[in-house]
């Protein structure tokens, strides 16, 4: 096994699907010849060529559209779009097309295709290029959400995602681009699709989180083990849409107690349709009211003042003690 | 790359990729560390390999080839006249260099270690900013520095590429073979590439501020080497203070004064040699707890820590003897303090080797050291005309020094001059960190006839018996 | 000249000294590296060699002083000069250094043995007897070392007194002893480690809080048949199932009932300090005198956990291998002199702690025992001691009755102990 960052492990993904699927298409703006802003196509166009590998224009609404139709003739495309603030061009072709495809054509066509997009802040980056904004498409019915917190599971769901039948959402935390390196099996490795993933086991409270958001609520339950000598424990949704209920309702029935963590603004926010989720299927078994710690609901500001704005260790912690003391 | 703040993460991150960094890097892999590696040089190798101990030792065994073609002819080999391509030494030298940093990049790529080619200035006393590569920065829970050093200049002098006045690392890039080289600093880079370029043809003098050669080392030691080289040499000059050095339009000159006259000399470069300065300057030092001190040696304790808990210094800008195998061992004690280990850097002697011809080298207490501090000790010296391998090689003037303990012998410091004394001093250094007794290695046989029963027989004359050279009627020299 | 010897810094923290012996005498020649002090730390007990050679001046202490790192203990006559008027005459100048301390001479050892010292934390010149060949000292003169630090560490009482009482000796008693030997042979035993530690902390206990006991007695008889049934089980998983245990899980109830309990006084800030854990010290009588072990946490503890627990934390006590950690933080001590036989006695708090529960011997008495038509009849039950003695500052009687009624209920009928138990 070797030790990467995300951006070499999406990259090894991209590789290795290529390489056993010819239908895999690459496409999006300076992923060619330039390998990628972020650098996650690096070395393909030189492997698959501008065939496989097609450096689009400046233009979301027809990388969108074109990958709908490949997908529809039976190809595999993974589009990128450089910054998910600008995917909205796209978002009409991607709700009024791909997300029901299936659906219109009562189950004849499907859309095998898959948009990878950076998302989130905390690189200190201009406007449009920091939003967390994945609720959009989660509420749109027939898109699959993804959000991966690391390298390896990044590369295990890409994979998973270029496989799956339908279209899929990729979003990417571009902080956590090159943030930390994990070991990742040259071997194929897929996770399910709708699955959640509990990443530490604990008693006393319920800590969900996803994408970027992942590292800092797991640095929040250290503190509170370290501090208050509670175990959290903590769970990484990666999949946004379909929701796993059964994993959150099952932690949330031990526990008692839970606290959601996204960085996108509040209101209307992944957060808000978990809280309802649990009150349905646990509101018997809460010992307190369900916390969440999320962005606010403003744009989200420029970097001298973005660290105040994206949920960081400390509020996660004074957020899980709220529902402790409560 | 468009815009962004890359910062990544990591356990350790050390900064600078030499034999100090690399070894702290390697061994903090093995111990489970997340380690990621940050030098200036896109491989790994530091000075030492790149402009340091690996091109000069390359060059200075064409030299003992050169030389010993020369002295085979009173052994009845005669060559003929060499023919020098200074393009394919240079291509061979480069050949040697690159098969080394290869590996030592596959030896990292292997362990998970991130080497990024740029350079880093602490932001705190947890990141760093990166300049020059993707990342933007790197925060760490621990850091080792193990930036080295760099030649010291003249005041006000700043050396500059291809310009007539040299350091070590441009002098080794042996661009050309200047007709006069006048090399400031009698010590063994001055003398180790004086000795290259002489062979290769240049005129070279040395000026030595002290009145005699390799001030470190103990006078008995150098007088071969210093004969070998006065006449090899156009002129050594001790006691020459350097007032200044400048570039003329053709050639160079140095200013000096000697036996209170000033004097000035003319060549065509020049090298200075004159010591080294540690590389703690633009660090952003400033931003830690790390302390420096007057000469910018970052201070360090037994562990290498620095008075900044999380952050270590190893090798050359930690202080101490300038040498490799100080920074690689002191590298692996700092990995190994922060992967949870109870150690610390203790050896007790830091052997140390002049590739001259013929080479020098010592570790341990030396008799002028022993003097000064008013040890007790006894030295015994065994000369190597009385070796029938030094004889046989024709290198009858080299010299096995041993210094002990005069009551029980236990052996504090051992010094040796004459050829292959690079790999005598192994054995030397083995026996005082293993606290031996001169008597352990009179009784450890030594093969015959080698080199190597140089020490056996100084350690005998301890015993008062030794087999070549006629015991003496005090069986100890009390050197005192 | 005359040269004065310090008490040379022990490391690891330790400041000051008892000398245990002085095995030289004033006028006695020395050569370096002779023992001239022993003396005993809080943790190990030392021999001191010589730095100098000579002959010894002067001694300016006695056996069984307790010296600070520091101190002039004793002065030499260093080799072929006159005693100075003063210690600290100054030697003429001289160009060349002083010779080097023999002390700072490297001890002759191979770089493994080192590295093995420094992970045993063994100092290299605490091996008075090097059996390498030539002096040098070898792996096992360090193993042997390490494990000789390890036994005359001495297990230290359980919770730190405050540092002016552990600092001072034991005040003197203020009349003079008689000399016995008037009346036969007496023999003198030292007064020092576990012993002086247990009488440091008594005398401060006994003198500071106002003790009162309850005495009563609990019908064990139902329990003691549950602790017979289950005690093989326990046993196979490695651990004891003794009163103790069932009794540590009662009063960590009672101490939730009434956490009073389960506090310590502070009388500087005249606050009472209620403790949100739960450590229950066990009184253990080893063969260097009483420790007490702290058991941590045992309200989130079963009663399997515990059986084990405990018994390893005795096991380790009776081998003197017990850490200082183990000994500290306790809210609550128990101590159980029904294996040796005791019946009542009256115990003295484990200060800073408030109250302290003591056990005597199960026997089997006479009890009257009502039945539910309240015909009363005497039969044979189990019958065991018990005590509580309390801080009289802080609880009063008439909780003390209550904590200890909840004690003796759970005790009495292992249904409600398990029902209750907290």
């Amino acid at each position: 096994m070797a030790k990467m960052t995300m951006v070499e492990a999406l990259n090894m993904a991209l590789r290795q699907e290529m390489q056993q699927d010819d239908a895999v298409i690459l496409l999006g703006q300076d992923i060619g010849r330039d390998g990628g802003v972020f650098r996650v196509t690096d070395g393909l166009f030189a492997e698959f060529g501008e065939e496989r590998v097609v450096d689009t224009p400046l233009a979301e609404s027809a990388i969108v559209g074109m990958s709908i139709g490949m997908a529809v003739y039976g190809l595999k495309p993974v589009c990128e779009i450089q910054f998910s603030g600008f995917a909205y061009q796209g978002f009409h072709q991607l709700e009024n097309h791909a997300a029901r495809m299936r659906w219109r054509s009562q189950g004849r066509l499907h859309v095998p295709m898959v948009m990878r997009a950076p998302y989130g802040g905390g690189v200190r980056a201009l406007e449009h290029h920091s939003e967390s904004r994945e609720a959009y498409w989660a509420h749109t019915p027939g898109l699959k959400v993804i959000i991966p917190s690391g390298p390896r599971n990044a590369r295990a769901l890409l994979v998973s995602a270029i496989r799956d039948p339908d279209p899929v959402i990729f979003y990417e935390g571009k902080a956590l681009y090159r943030a930390f390196r994990e070991e990742v099996p040259e071997e194929e490795e897929t996770l399910p699709i709708g699955k959640a993933q509990m990443v530490r086991s604990g008693d006393d409270l319920t800590m969900i989180s996803y994408g970027a958001m992942l590292r800092p609520t797991l640095e929040a339950a250290d503190d509170l083990r370290q501090k208050d000598g509670v175990t959290a424990e903590v769970i990484d949704l990666l999949t946004l849409s379909p929701l796993d209920t059964q994993l959150l309702v099952a932690s949330v029935s031990k526990t008692g107690r839970a606290v959601i963590v996204h960085e996108a603004p509040r209101s209307f926010g992944a957060g808000a349709e978990i809280a309802a989720r649990l009150m349905e299927e646990a509101f018997f078994i809460l010992e307190a009211p369900i916390e969440r710690v999320t962005g606010f609901d403003l744009i989200i500001p420029y970097f001298s003042r973005e660290k105040s704005y994206i949920p960081g260790p400390a509020r996660i912690a004074a957020a899980a003690r709220r529902t402790l003391n409560s | 790359m468009v815009m962004g703040d890359m910062a990544m993460s990591t356990d350790l991150l050390v900064i600078g990729g030499g034999p100090g960094g690399y070894g702290a890097a390697f061994r903090g892999a093995d111990l489970g560390l997340d380690v990621t590696l940050v030098d200036q040089l896109p491989r790994l190798g530091g000075l030492c390999l790149h402009a340091g101990c690996i091109p000069s030792k390359t060059l200075l065994h064409l030299v003992q080839l050169l030389q010993d073609a020369r002295a085979a002819q009173k052994m009845g080999i005669v060559f003929g006249e060499p023919r020098i391509d200074l393009a394919a030494i240079r291509s061979w030298q480069q050949q040697v260099v690159n098969t080394i940093a290869d590996d030592l990049m596959t030896l990292a790529r292997r362990r998970g270690i991130l080497v990024i080619h740029g350079r880093a200035r602490f932001a705190d006393s947890g990141a760093v900013r990166l300049q020059g590569a993707e990342l933007s920065g790197i925060r760490f829970k621990h850091a080792i520095i193990a930036t080295g050093s760099r030649p010291r200049a003249l005041p006000g002098l700043i050396f500059s590429p291809g310009g007539r006045i040299l350091d070590s690392t441009a002098a080794l890039a042996l661009v050309e073979i200047p007709k006069s080289l006048i090399i400031v600093g009698g010590g063994y880079v001055g003398l180790e590439i004086g000795s290259i370029y002489c062979a290769l043809g240049s005129r070279v003098t040395v000026l030595e501020q002290q009145d005699r050669l390799l001030a470190a080392a103990d006078p008995d030691l150098i007088a071969p080497l210093a004969r070998r080289l006065g006449g090899q040499f156009a002129e050594i000059l001790l006691g020459a203070k350097v007032t200044g050095v400048e570039e003329e339009d053709e050639g160079v000159s140095v200013r000096f004064s000697r036996d209170g006259k000033n004097e000035r000399l003319h060549g065509d470069r020049i090298l200075l040699a004159i010591g080294r300065i540690a590389n703690s300057d633009d660090l952003g030092l400033d931003h830690t707890g790390v302390t420096l001190d007057n000469l910018g040696v970052i201070t360090v304790d037994a562990s290498q820590r620095t008075t900044d808990p999380l952050i270590f210094a190893v090798g050359d800008v930690a202080g101490g003897a300038r040498l490799a195998h100080k920074a690689t061992r002191q590298g692996r004690v700092a990995a190994e303090v922060i992967g949870g280990k109870k150690t610390g850097f203790d050896a007790r002697v830091i052997p140390a080797v002049v590739y001259t011809d013929p080479q020098i080298a010592w570790c341990g207490l030396t008799e002028e050291q022993a003097r000064h501090e008013n040890i007790p000790h006894a030295v015994h010296r065994f000369p190597w005309k009385y070796s029938g391998r030094a004889q046989s090689l024709g290198m009858a003037d080299g010299l096995t020094k041993l210094i002990t303990d005069p009551g029980e012998g236990r052996i504090l410091g051992i010094g040796i001059t004459g050829r292959g004394a690079e790999g005598l001093i192994g054995e030397a250094t083995l026996a005082i960190e293993m606290g031996a007794l001169a008597e352990d290695l009179a009784l450890t046989l030594h093969p015959h006839p080698t080199l190597s029963e140089t020490a056996g027989e100084a350690a005998e004359i301890f015993l008062g018996s030794p087999t070549h050279v006629l015991p003496k009627k005090t069986t100890k020299d009390q050197g005192m | 000249m005359t040269r004065s010897f310090r008490l040379p810094d022990l490391g690891e923290g330790v400041h000051e000294a008892e000398i245990l012996a002085i095995p030289v005498i004033p006028g006695q020649t020395i050569r370096e590296g002779d023992i001239i002090l022993e003396i005993e730390t809080d943790k190990t007990a030392v021999e001191i060699p010589s730095p100098f050679a000579g002959t010894v001046a002067d001694i300016l202490v006695e056996v069984g002083a307790r010296s600070m790192v520091g101190d002039v203990l004793m002065t030499f006559r260093t080799n072929g000069e006159q005693i100075s008027a003063s210690p600290d005459a100054s030697s003429p100048p001289e160009k060349v250094q002083p010779p080097r301390d023999y002390r700072q001479r490297p001890v002759p050892a191979s770089p493994s043995t080192r590295r093995l010292a420094r992970e045993l934390g063994v100092d290299l010149r605490a091996v008075v007897k090097p059996t390498g060949a030539g002096g040098v000292v070898t792996k096992e003169d360090v193993e042997a070392q390490a494990r000789r630090q390890e036994q005359t560490a001495p297990p230290l009482p359980a919770p730190p007194f405050p540092p002016v009482a552990r600092a001072q000796p034991l005040a003197p008693v203020p009349t003079d002893l008689p000399d016995f030997t008037r009346w036969g042979p007496v023999e003198r035993l030292p007064f020092r480690s576990i012993r002086r530690a247990t009488a440091a902390q008594m005398t401060a206990s006994w003198s500071q809080i106002p003790h009162v006991h309850c005495q009563d007695s609990v019908d064990i008889t139902m329990l003691e048949a549950f602790r017979q049934k289950h005690k093989g089980e326990i046993a196979a998983c490695g651990g004891r199932l003794t009163m103790t245990v069932f009794a540590m899980k009662a009063v960590t109830t009672a101490l939730k009932t009434y956490p009073r309990f389960n506090a310590s006084l502070d009388l500087a800030a005249q606050e009472i300090i209620v403790k949100n854990f739960f450590h229950i010290g066990i009184a253990v009588d080893s063969e260097s005198g009483l420790v007490v072990p702290v058991i941590r946490d045992v309200d989130r503890k079963s009663i399997k956990d515990l059986a084990v627990e405990v018994d390893g934390a005795i096991a380790r006590v009776r081998a003197g291998k017990q850490s200082r950690e183990e000994l500290q933080g306790g809210t609550f001590t128990i101590t159980n002199a029904g294996a040796l036989g005791g019946s009542h006695f009256s115990a003295i708090i484990n200060y800073p702690e408030v109250a302290i529960l003591g056990l005597g011997q199960g026997r089997m008495q006479p009890a009257v025992v009502t039945d539910d038509r309240g015909r009363h009849e005497i039969i044979p039950r189990l019958l065991m001691p018990i005590m509580l003695c309390f801080d009289h500052r802080v609880v009063d009687g008439g909780d003390a009755i209550r904590f200890l009624r909840l004690v003796i209920d759970a005790l009495e009928d292992p249904d409600e102990l398990l029902i209750t138990m907290i």
